[in-house]
């Protein structure tokens, strides 16, 4: 648009609006009927990205829960898919140990350092008396697992350095273990046995909720050196994994580069060959999960973005009728000296009102979709991203301009004197 | 009113308004390519699924240590059964009436040498002789192993297309030498190439005879026996029965007891990832059925105007002796006439979607999409004419006739 006709734009701007609601309120089941097209679709897109966020909020949510700036050391990548052992290069590499821990927390002052080991093949029998847990799996940590995981303590205390250091007979009890074991008693300071060997439990974690289809609730945490003296198979298998969290949360980034340097010189591994330890953060995760479902979501809402299309096309038909019946009307404004763009102006605002409303209405629902998903099913806690409802009515105001277009330039094109004539 | 000439009404009423009927079909033609291709790329994704990444026959059942796993309760029960194994395998080779072919399998990996040159982390299959009547094994020269050479565990090898390439880059494999472990194997055959499935390459294989490959590596998860009945799909149940009451009675299993293994069939499979899956798809049908809805709104809305611009001319006909019948139909006639266009149109350019995609990724247009995506947008076009043809037959005839 030239300058000029962008003033003269601006100029009509008020009265085209008046008009072009004028003519929506006359034609009310026309009007209704085409606006409702452009509301199916914004509703449908609504709807699905506040479907999409809440299900991607909640895996994130999952992920974060273990610390959300949480730097894991493994001596592999997890892998997914297809099974089979790991590839030869992997099976190689030399387990992580405590030392390398220890190691680390030395270096590394504004981190906290933990080291884990679990162990998760097999049924663990773990019993107070005659009740037993429904197998859970068995940890071994040591007194900085609660930073290291971002694991809160529900009842009792976590291991002391020196229970560590001592290898002592204590454990602390995951929430779902506390309540298949002691239901209604206190079970701090009482004995149970696990696989057999007596324990004193000091602590109950906190509840962390059902996750991926497992339970991390399910499981006893032991002190490293009892985990290592009971399961030194396991131990010897897999060594242990790395949890290392920085204190201040700006120094995530040159922990990450420190942890690395530190293990390649531990391992020594010559400086033109990659990492033989694998490096996870929450981030990369969220952003592998993000790889996997952004497909599928994209397609979702590309084909949601279909019937908003339709209903453009609905509007232009409507649009194109319009000027077709009023072609009287257009002849007598050009007779009286509108000019070709304010004729443009006026049907262009006809149609954007049309499908601005059909926008507006679409949001409205959308969100009321949004909050009864919510409300309704609580796996899918639905999210509107603030971008979203903005979204939603500038690109209806867009399919609005698009698809009035050329109804309206159609209009002005109109001979005045043929449009006069005009029965 | 006879029903011809109704349709060349409604056909001469689509003509006058060329612009706004081609439109309207548009909207249709959209929706229901959208319908087509989404249904397409949905049952093509789920043949690939079936055919390639599955690789089953439909009429095969697998006994194996651990059958499918879904969590780490049933990996961790699944851990203290006893593997299956060869001597299971030769039982029911001996006792199963209702078994047309008993075969096993067993997986390996381990490194390749030929010459100076070497290949790591190849999958090495152990398959009995008969495997390819359970199996789908492609090869492109050489052959197979015959019983006598499973009998005597000769070292034998088929290799895929990526084994040759590293190992036998210029020359043709069969009948050279390639290193196991030590062992010395000559190359019999040459897999057609099976290309990459889910990212794991299928190329990158070995298959050897089952005895071979049991006195040469050894393996704590055993192999899987697999066994056709004899009266195909029919027997499954029955020959499920029949090897299930074998293997458990050579594991001594009290009869209250699970099965101490895992049985794996097509179906089982199948219905794995249906559940999988199923719910990620009902959504996109769904959306997809949606732009559908917002076609037919369009139907609506354009049938109502031309009712309204046609109001003369239906009083005109009711003058001349038509009941409301006949127009109702008329107008109904117009409605599911523009809608089935637009569904011939939206098949045809749904069918190209589906083509243009499977260049790259599966998806295959049947029959019952097209008949769908016809019915449907049929439908569409009655559902939606319906209230514009009652208003049309509620005019009142006088009235019609003075409406300019």
């Amino acid at each position: 648009m030239t300058r000029s006709a962008w003033a003269a734009f601006q100029r009509g701007f008020t009265s085209n609006v008046r008009f072009a609601l004028g003519a929506v309120l006359e034609q009310k089941l026309r009007s209704s009927l085409t606006i409702l097209g452009i509301v199916v679709g914004v509703t449908t897109v609504m709807a699905m990205v506040a479907i999409v966020t809440g299900f991607n909020n909640n895996i994130i949510g999952n992920l974060q829960a273990f610390g959300a700036n949480r730097i894991e050391i493994q001596k592999y990548d997890e892998r997914f898919g297809p099974g089979g052992p790991p590839p030869e290069e992997m099976r190689r590499r030399k387990n992580l140990t405590v030392d390398d821990a220890e190691a680390l927390r030395q270096a590394m002052p504004e981190a906290t350092v933990s080291s884990l080991c679990g162990y998760f093949d097999a049924v663990i029998h773990i019993k107070n008396g005659n009740r037993e847990a429904n197998s859970p799996y068995v940890l071994g940590a040591d007194e900085f697992y609660p930073t290291g995981t971002a694991y809160n303590i529900g009842r009792g205390r976590f291991f002391t350095a020196a229970e560590v250091e001592h290898s002592a007979l204590v454990v602390v009890l995951g929430s779902e273990v506390q309540q298949a074991i002691f239901p209604k008693e206190d079970p701090i300071g009482k004995d149970i046995t696990v696989e057999g060997l007596r324990y004193r439990v000091v602590g109950v974690l906190e509840r962390k909720g059902e996750q991926f289809g497992y339970s991390p609730d399910n499981k006893v945490v032991l002190p490293m050196g009892s985990f290592a003296r009971q399961f030194d198979f396991q131990m010897r298998r897999d060594g242990v994994s790395l949890n290392i969290v920085p204190k201040r949360t700006e120094d995530l980034d040159r922990v990450i580069e420190k942890t690395i340097a530190i293990m390649r010189a531990r391992r020594r591994v010559p400086f033109n060959k990659p990492n033989d330890f694998a490096v996870a953060t929450p981030d990369q995760l969220i952003s592998q999960f993000r790889a996997i479902t952004g497909g599928v979501t994209g397609a979702m809402v590309f084909i949601a973005l279909i019937s908003l299309l339709i209903g453009g096309v609905g509007v232009m038909n409507i649009m194109l009728v319009s000027v077709t019946q009023r072609t009287r009307e257009i002849g007598i404004r050009r007779a009286v000296g509108a000019l070709k763009r304010d004729v443009i102006g006026q049907f262009l605002t006809e149609a954007v009102t049309l499908s601005t409303i059909g926008g507006a209405l679409g949001v409205l629902l959308g969100l009321l979709i949004s909050a009864t998903v919510k409300a309704t099913v609580p796996a899918l806690p639905t999210a509107i991203p603030f971008w979203s409802p903005l979204v939603g009515l500038l690109v209806s105001m867009g399919v609005g301009i698009f698809f009035g277009a050329y109804p309206a330039v159609k209009a002005s094109r109109l001979d005045p004197i043929e449009a006069l004539r005009w029965e | 009113m006879r029903l011809s000439e109704l349709f060349s009404i409604s056909l001469q009423a689509l003509r006058l308004n060329k612009l706004r009927s081609g439109l309207t079909l548009l909207g249709v033609i959209i929706g229901v390519m959208t319908v087509v291709s989404v249904l397409s790329i949905i049952s093509g994704l789920n043949d690939y699924v079936m055919n390639k990444v599955i690789n089953l026959n439909p009429d095969v059942l697998v006994f194996t240590r651990y059958g499918i796993i879904r969590n780490r309760m049933e990996f961790v029960m699944a851990r203290k059964r006893k593997p299956v194994t060869a001597r299971d395998l030769q039982v029911v080779r001996a006792e199963c009436r209702s078994c047309a072919a008993v075969g096993a399998q067993q997986r390996q990996v381990a490194t390749v040498h030929a010459g100076p040159r070497k290949l790591a982390d190849v999958p090495v299959m152990g398959y009995t002789a008969n495997v390819s009547t359970l199996l789908n094994v492609d090869l492109q020269a050489g052959r197979f192993f015959t019983p006598p050479e499973e009998q005597h565990a000769a070292a034998v090898v088929i290799i895929g297309y990526d084994v040759k390439d590293q190992l036998f880059p210029t020359i043709d494999p069969i009948g050279r030498t390639l290193y196991v472990r030590g062992y010395p194997l000559r190359v019999i055959g040459l897999q057609t190439k099976q290309g990459k499935v889910l990212g794991e390459n299928r190329d990158k294989v070995m298959i050897v005879p089952l005895t071979f490959l049991q006195k040469v590596m050894t393996s704590d998860d055993g192999i899987a026996i697999m066994v056709r009945p004899v009266r195909g799909m029919k027997g499954l149940d029955e020959t499920q029965d029949e090897v299930r009451t074998l293997l458990r009675s050579l594991r001594r299993t009290p009869f209250a007891t699970d099965d101490p293994f895992g049985i794996v069939g097509a179906e089982a499979i199948q219905s794995l990832w249906r559940s999988i899956s199923a719910g990620a798809f009902a959504v996109m049908v769904l959306i997809s059925g949606i732009s559908l809805v917002v076609g037919g709104i369009v139907i609506a809305n354009i049938m109502f105007v031309s009712v309204v611009e046609r109001t003369h001319e239906i009083g005109l006909r009711m003058a001349l002796g038509a009941r409301k019948r006949d127009i109702k139909r008329q107008f109904l006639l117009e409605s599911s006439l523009l809608a089935t266009l637009g569904g011939a149109g939206g098949v045809l350019g749904g069918t190209l979607v589906a083509v243009a995609v499977s260049q790259l990724f599966p998806a295959e247009v049947k029959l019952a999409f097209v008949a769908i995506g016809l019915v449907t947008a049929t439908l569409t076009g009655l559902i939606a004419g319906l209230a514009p043809a009652a208003a049309a037959a509620r005019l009142p005839p006088v009235e019609a006739l003075r409406h300019e």
